[in-house]
């Protein structure tokens, strides 16, 4: 097996394990099972404003997202592989794109406190912790709405026309091809920036800058490119000159990431 | 009537003698008019005056020439030394190379199509 296979392997055994250990409401597990295909909107306000209308097929934990707004992006994740494009050709991305649905998934398999209660119309679920979730699940499982409220940042996934989906995979997946060689991105900011809850992009005078906020509530930005600003952490990547500022505590979780 | 009579005496079909006051002073100031009109569309400036305005138009002439060379040069370069401010985007563009650059359109699209990690 190679290392992806093995990844792929320890996450399924690890959702299967985490589902038995939190024996999940039947309801919960309904949904993170489902398949399903449905248009959806997606409303961010707060430290960013973003939009986004997009199509989105999911089996399981596997999905395929079509953005038509603002940008027209397709992008496929199946186990811990992602793939992006703007075409039939997806280009391997070297990021996890996790959406409003999976990133609720992530924190109740992670045992975050857990709320459900039952309505006219179906399951109200709370989940608390790094951010509060609100989601709204039809009887069947179906997402109709997933709202996460943290930093003051209210983000809102609006479902419509959802279906269950009978599709095959590979049905839907037949016009697309997937490439494995994909965007030359070092893999160390991969690490750092997979530990960010917001980014904020800004192409400035140094070259790319990214500000975000980091797991902790910190705020961290990252600087690539030339004439990189003094202080923080200066760091050279596969010829790529990369300077890190953030709080002392931060910017010690980073280098520890970094292997330093 | 009048203007007739004095018509005829400058086509020459009348003579001018014994014409009244009246028309002889008419007679006079027409000629004196046209005498001076004709003085004035046959003028020639003489040569002093002409050197005079010449020089005064090759001074401007020479100035305009030395400004337009200027203006070209100091555009010519700034294009070559790129010594005029540009916009921080138009120096990034010129600055990325082709792995920052497509780093920056993948992380921008990630930014727009992910919630989080």
């Amino acid at each position: 097996m190679d290392g992806d296979s093995v990844k792929k392997y320890v996450l399924v055994v690890l959702f299967f394990l985490a589902a038995t250990i939190f024996a999940l409401p039947e309801i919960v597990e309904k949904w993170m099972y489902a398949n399903y295909y449905a248009k959806r909107i997606m409303v961010e306000i707060g430290l960013k404003s973003r939009f986004r209308y997009e199509e989105v097929y999911k089996w399981g934990a596997d999905k395929m997202v079509l953005v038509h707004e603002p940008v027209s992006v397709n992008w496929v994740r199946l186990g811990q592989s992602c793939y992006m494009g703007s075409g039939t050709t997806l280009k391997r991305s070297p990021m996890l794109i996790l959406d409003l649905e999976d990133l609720a998934f992530k924190e109740i398999l992670q045992g975050r406190d857990l709320k459900i209660e039952e309505t006219n119309e179906g399951y109200e679920i709370y989940i608390h912790d790094t951010g509060e979730y609100r989601v709204l699940l039809s009887s069947d499982g179906f997402p109709k709405e997933i709202e996460r409220n943290y930093m003051d940042t209210k983000s809102k996934l609006i479902y419509e026309e959802v279906k269950p989906l009978s599709a095959d995979k590979s049905e839907i997946l037949k016009d697309y091809t997937l490439v494995d060689s994909g965007v030359e991105f070092p893999k160390e900011l991969v690490d750092i920036l997979s530990n960010f809850r917001f980014l904020i992009i800004r192409e400035g005078t140094s070259g790319l800058e990214i500000e975000g906020i980091y797991k902790n509530g910190q705020k961290v930005e990252i600087f690539i490119g030339n004439d990189l600003p003094k202080g923080g952490l200066q760091i050279s990547i596969n010829g790529l000159k990369i300077a890190i500022v953030a709080d002392e505590k931060t910017l010690e979780e980073i280098k520890v990431i970094l292997g330093q | 009537m009048k203007d007739d009579r004095l018509n005829r005496i400058l086509d020459g079909e009348e003579p001018i003698e014994g014409l009244p006051e009246e028309l002889l002073r008419d007679y006079r100031i027409y000629r004196e008019a046209i005498t001076l009109f004709r003085i004035r569309c046959e003028y020639v400036p003489s040569e002093r005056l002409m050197r005079k305005i010449m020089k005064k138009r090759r001074k401007k002439l020479v100035l305009s020439t030395v400004f337009a060379g200027i203006a070209v040069s100091l555009l010519l370069l700034s294009v070559v030394l790129d010594i005029f401010p540009v916009s921080p985007s138009r120096k990034v563009v010129q600055k990325q190379n082709p792995v920052v650059k497509e780093l920056i359109d993948y992380i921008k699209t990630v930014e727009v199509v992910s919630d989080g990690w």
